[in-house]
């Protein structure tokens, strides 16, 4: 993709930080709702 | 486009195409890029830009940009820019007119390149108002692309390790002071999957819109805001009398567009858009514009406020100061219905403008019709104004208004407020 506007360059770095923090999150979430759903699963079988 | 939020816009005709082909000035244009695709949108009535609208006005831009932006994501789509340029309002609504904006998005790309635009252009000139005071419109107008993070931080001291300052200033400033000449950080970041691209801009814009949120221009208070109200200078017989007198001019005309030159917190704006008008109000005090703004919101009124100083019009703006009209090129005859009501005297004390030439700007914004008040020096308000000058306008009679106005307009009817030293005059143009 072109960049198209003046992206700045604090502005981007800062951006892009953040993106791989709440990135993380992502899996963090992920991995939290299959072993929830793993639990109800189990708990659904007992 | 259904909720009017984003201009209607559709493909140009293939008559309008030829047309368009046909002309000398465009057509030089057409032939180097040769468009696959010509578009057109519903024109807006009157054109305004960022730098003459209150905070309260771009704080509303901010926010459709956002949302729009966010109404995308889900569909793939992004902006490739997020400037205030891209929205015109249509009477106190924001409405995005720059449909060209929207783009295909690269699916793995977790950044939203027009972050720091939004950021210059929007949040920074916000923040700045909403501490310091500072108008939007003196930021914007002599700076296209906004308040750089740089810009304003050697302002903020030891403030610049509160929010919002740390994310939208300090932290952009210390991470680019680090890797000014790097260009590999304007390469393309792409991660995995489309799905964690989406949560991380998701995150983003939700981030935004509570930065954004905080940032919403509470109502401020100037020597102007309360004038409505008190005005002191008035009876209430006499501030009955006025407004008898301009909602019989416009029972009576029923203009379908009107001007309304210092038009404080809207009174007369509202005034007329209650009879069917498209108003634009324009007062130089923010404040009052921003309240205006508010009325028009919460009443559902059609008017445009904005900040403009008669004395001092908005510029033509841009390359060749060809970019942005100025104030009067968009104004001029634009107008069935132009009012002028407690202002003629702030032009000719405090600004020091001629009679003649303030009601011959009048009639150049006008098609038809004016209401002027005249303020005699005698006036209390007057006096106030002009501070020890009266002298200096000891010739200002109503005689003498009346033939600046003869130079221009019939005068159709006069009404002096009981026991004042104001008259109120309805004019139509001659010639």
């Amino acid at each position: 993709m072109l960049l198209y506007t003046d992206p700045g360059s604090g502005a981007l770095l800062w951006q892009a930080l953040m993106a791989g923090v709440v990135g993380l999150l992502f899996y963090v979430r992920k991995f939290t709702s299959w072993f929830r759903g793993k639990n109800e699963k189990k708990d659904s079988n007992q | 486009m259904a909720s009017g939020r984003v201009v209607i816009t559709r493909t140009l005709a293939a008559d309008a195409a030829q047309a368009l082909w046909r002309d000398e000035r465009i057509q030089p244009l057409l032939e180097r890029i040769r468009p696959e695709l010509i578009l057109e949108h519903t024109p807006l009535d009157f054109p305004s830009y960022p730098y003459e609208w209150p905070a309260e006005m771009l704080h509303a831009a901010a926010e459709l940009t956002l949302e729009l932006a966010m109404a995308l994501l889900a569909s793939g789509l992004g902006l490739k820019d997020a400037t205030p340029y891209n929205v015109l309002f249509r009477g106190p609504d924001p409405v995005f007119v720059d449909v060209l904006s929207v783009e295909q998005r690269d699916p793995r790309d977790p950044l939203w390149r027009a972050y720091a635009q939004f950021v210059r252009t929007f949040l920074l000139p916000l923040a700045v108002w909403k501490r310091f005071g500072l108008a939007p419109g003196e930021v914007l107008l002599a700076r296209r692309d906004g308040l750089e993070p740089e810009d304003l931080y050697g302002w903020l001291g030891w403030r610049r390790l509160l929010p919002p300052w740390l994310s939208l200033v300090t932290m952009p400033v210390v991470l680019g002071a680090r890797r000014r000449d790097d260009l590999s950080i304007y390469r393309p970041r792409r991660l995995r999957e489309p799905e964690q691209a989406r949560f991380v801009l998701g995150a983003l814009f939700r981030s935004l819109k509570r930065t954004l949120r905080k940032l919403a221009p509470p109502p401020r208070r100037s020597a102007w805001t309360a004038y409505a109200e008190t005005r002191t200078h008035y009876s209430e017989e006499q501030a009955q009398a006025k407004d008898r007198f301009v909602s019989s001019a416009l029972e009576e005309f029923r203009p379908r567009r009107v001007l309304d030159i210092g038009a404080n917190v809207g009174r007369f704006s509202a005034m007329a858009a209650r009879r069917g008008a498209s108003v634009v109000a324009i007062d130089c005090d923010a404040a009052v514009v921003g309240q205006t703004w508010r009325m028009a919101c919460r009443d559902r009124l059609d008017i445009l406020p904005l900040v403009v100083n008669l004395a001092r019009p908005t510029p033509a703006v841009g390359w060749r100061n060809a970019e942005c009209l100025s104030f009067l090129d968009r104004a001029r005859g634009r107008f069935d219905l132009v009012l002028m009501l407690a202002l003629v005297h702030h032009l000719v004390v405090t600004e020091r403008i001629p009679l003649e030439e303030i009601v011959s700007l009048a009639a150049e914004f006008t098609t038809d019709l004016a209401v002027i008040e005249f303020v005699a020096p005698q006036d209390p308000m007057f006096q106030r104004i002009a501070r020890g000058r009266e002298h200096l306008h000891r010739d200002l009679i109503p005689q003498e208004f009346e033939s600046a106005c003869r130079a221009r307009f019939a005068i159709l009817r006069s009404e002096t407020l009981p026991g004042s030293f104001r008259t109120l005059y309805l004019l139509r143009r001659s010639g």
